[in-house]
């Protein structure tokens, strides 16, 4: 219980904050722009208990994490190896280096032409952004390890891929993490950007669809929506890397 | 039988280091002495078969040393410990590496950890333990793996006094049952003489074995007071300050 109030306690204060404040620019600015906070979190509450908010919320989530996935996949083992085996750095990382100032989310209109309107094109162009965060991470994460722990396993007779199970992989993972954590507002960003159009499931439409109904309280619950996502996300990767990272402390 | 055999390494060009030559037998102990920066660390990778000379070679048991191998073992510096492993795991990864089960290896290093009274922390992470704590958990580890040589870089340099007369006597007890043949690389005199059947001293540039030592009173009792270890200390002093 004491755990569960230490955990919900700074997230109370913090939307206590917040909410007032809200209600101050509420009182300043139109309640027909700017909607009072209680009447949000009413109609919040009351989206909770939908189908039809869940409906959009699962499908978000659907997309965020299947792109965290895939950027975790390609991401954080390409970012190993590029750390560790300069061969392999030199090798990609001229195309790291020239693709990743790219916003890539410019590649939108290339990626929905490829692979149509579906989730598909939506979880590639989420986890395009997230991957090279992970990868750019990790690779200088691993670059940073400290070599005496390597040549401790070394030194035991181990061969490559046991260097990269004993050592490089666990050495690396708080920085995926880390990549990963930093990145969760990226994701959610991108999330609703690409859910904005051509589609009718997802937090992003339910804002753009309340937003041109000027239905501002179901827009400020898809806000919430996404805000919930951003929230879980984060929390997820921090509970993930106490129970994979035990070691290490922030 | 370890042989180390004219070896010679090269930086840039630049001979760092030149006809290091010595034998040791089965049951010896040799302590390397030198300045920093005279490539004592380097002569322990290369021991080790992790460094490759520019000539020369490394034999153990007449098998010529190239790689890393399960049957030389490396106390590092800063112990070596991974700080993402419990005690028990970092004991136990020489063995995991040999490809013994999970279960042996937890056996045998539970009985290692209990010997050296440390079973209580078996599943603590390093980043715990007291320095001298740490360093029983690195022999632990090196013994761990039933060595045929154990090679040590400055294992003791940043404890304190006192852990540090005790670990060393710890390793003398250990190399006493066992009779696992080291190398140990130190700046401290004291700790050459106390620890040394043979203490060499490296010096030089390219860095030689300048001078080699026998120490008569190697394990004697209450050797640490004894006067064959003032003298060898005397001895050994004179001899660093014409090669520094």
């Amino acid at each position: 219980m004491n755990s569960i109030l230490r955990f919900v306690r700074p997230y109370i204060y913090t939307m206590i904050v917040l909410l007032s404040l809200w209600k101050m620019i509420s009182v300043v600015l139109s309640p027909i722009v700017f909607p009072a906070p209680e009447s949000v979190l009413k109609a919040f509450g009351f989206a909770l208990m939908t189908t039809d908010f869940w409906h959009h919320f699962f499908a978000s989530a659907y997309r965020v994490f299947a792109a965290i996935f895939i950027a975790w996949s390609v991401g954080f083992p390409l970012g190993i190896v590029m750390g560790y085996s300069k061969t392999a750095d030199h090798m990609i990382s001229p195309f790291v280096q020239l693709t990743y100032p790219i916003p890539k989310i410019v590649f939108l209109p290339v990626v929905l032409l490829i692979f149509g309107l579906g989730d598909t094109s939506k979880i590639l162009i989420i986890s395009l952004i997230l991957g090279y965060q992970v990868l750019v991470t990790t690779r200088d994460g691993v670059k940073g390890i400290n070599q005496e722990y390597l040549k401790s396993i070394r030194s035991l007779g181990a061969n490559p891929w046991q260097l990269y199970r004993e050592g490089l992989i666990p050495a690396s993972l708080p920085y995926g993490f880390t990549a990963l954590r930093l990145n969760t507002g990226v994701s959610v960003a991108v999330l609703f950007f690409v859910e904005s159009f051509a589609t009718n499931q997802g937090l992003g439409y339910l804002i753009m669809d309340a937003w041109g109904l000027m239905d501002y309280n179901a827009m400020f619950t898809g806000i919430f929506g996404m805000s919930l996502l951003g929230v879980i996300i984060n929390e997820l990767v921090n509970l993930l890397e106490k129970l994979i990272c035990p070691w290490f402390k922030i | 039988m370890l042989e180390i055999e004219n070896i010679r390494i090269a930086f840039n060009e630049q001979i760092i280091m030149d006809d290091i030559s010595f034998q040791m037998k089965d049951t010896g102990s040799i302590v390397i002495l030198g300045p920093s920066g005279c490539g004592k660390t380097t002569l322990l990778n290369i021991i080790a078969g992790m460094t490759h000379p520019d000539s020369g070679f490394v034999k153990l048991d007449q098998q010529l040393v190239e790689n890393p191998t399960s049957d030389i073992a490396f106390i590092l510096q800063n112990y070596g410990l991974l700080p993402w492993k419990t005690n028990l795991d970092n004991v136990a990864l020489g063995l995991k590496i040999k490809g013994y089960s999970k279960k042996t290896s937890y056996q045998k290093s539970i009985r290692l950890l209990k010997q050296l009274g440390l079973e209580d922390r078996k599943y603590d992470y390093p980043d715990v333990l007291s320095g001298g704590e740490k360093q029983r958990i690195a022999i632990a580890r090196a013994y761990i793996m039933e060595p045929k040589l154990l090679l040590m870089d400055e294992p003791f340099s940043a404890l304190d006094a006192i852990t540090r007369e005790k670990l060393q006597d710890t390793l003398l007890q250990i190399w006493y049952h066992k009779q696992v043949p080291f190398i140990l690389v130190t700046h401290s005199v004291e700790e050459a003489v106390f620890l040394g059947k043979e203490i060499y001293i490296l010096a030089g540039k390219p860095a030689k074995l300048m001078a080699r030592f026998s120490n008569p009173g190697f394990c004697i009792s209450d050797h640490r007071h004894s006067d064959i270890y003032y003298n060898l200390i005397k001895e050994i002093r004179a001899s660093m300050e014409k090669y520094w």
